[in-house]
């Protein structure tokens, strides 16, 4: 695990898929000194729920996933930097088009859908989903508190 | 702590898991057995106090719950959620779904 943590406060690490991916993106999150209780507490729900889409709806390459978290005071930023695939950018046409808005249950496959954007749209400031040709990112602001 | 454990006990007339670890994609059959198994049975307590992160496929598997709950005329409460399990539940919007006591002790009768 490679944190860089300097004086512009930014702080990144590389997660491999697995069920491990969790407790390393937990353990980078709580070890970033300077996050308050409340921001950090806002990184770990929404970092894990991100995660947690990654891991099960995306295809991660060799690289796995990057995960940036930088403190500015104009706010707060959370990142993640994936190998570009389809379904990325078929959930990031979704999400642009502001779908699923509310949360629904798919009684076809018995789970819900659009649950996790919706917590991550009501505690971030911002979520994004920017597809590329080498990368996606998926972009989270938030206030600094 | 990769892994959860849930752990199932009898308090009075409730049914309690004792949830402890991370809730998610990977975790979260567990809780969906053992809460399938309960809910709409008997009137069940979910202690989530040991949860240190909690994802939505967790929180699918409470809705769930409540909902066999409310339709069997059970009961169903949260027991003093985490930091983090409290902040992944209001963030739904599903909040009031989920009554919830501060400890065991505030079970009602």
């Amino acid at each position: 695990m490679k944190i860089y943590a300097g004086l512009r406060a930014r702080s990144t690490i590389g997660v491999q898929p697995g069920p491990d991916a969790f407790d390393v993106l937990d353990g980078f999150i709580r070890s970033i000194a300077y996050l308050s209780e409340t921001e950090r507490l806002a990184l770990i729900v929404t970092g894990n729920e991100i995660m947690d889409n990654l891991l099960t709806h995306s295809e991660i390459g060799k690289a796995g996933v990057t995960v940036l978290v930088r403190k500015r005071a104009s706010g707060l930023t959370l990142a993640f930097f994936v190998e570009s695939h389809v379904e990325f950018a078929d959930f990031s046409s979704l999400v642009d088009q502001g779908e699923p808005l509310r949360p629904r249950f798919d009684q076809k496959e018995r789970r819900w859908r659009g649950l996790g954007l919706t917590m991550c749209r009501n505690i971030a400031t911002t979520v994004r989903y920017r597809p590329g040709l080498v990368v996606d990112r998926v972009i989270l602001t938030f206030k600094t508190v | 702590m990769t892994g959860i454990s849930v752990e199932a006990t009898t308090r009075g007339s409730w049914t309690v898991l004792a949830v402890k670890g991370p809730i998610n994609s990977y975790t979260y059959n567990e809780l969906q057995e053992k809460t399938m198994r309960h809910a709409g049975r008997v009137d069940m307590a979910v202690d989530l106090s040991g949860v240190n992160s909690m994802t939505s496929a967790g929180i699918g598997v409470l809705l769930a719950a409540v909902e066999d709950a409310i339709a069997a005329k059970k009961r169903f409460v949260i027991v003093a959620p985490s930091e983090v399990a409290r902040l992944a539940i209001e963030s739904t919007g599903f909040a009031d779904q989920f009554p919830s006591v501060p400890s065991l002790k505030e079970l009602p009768a």
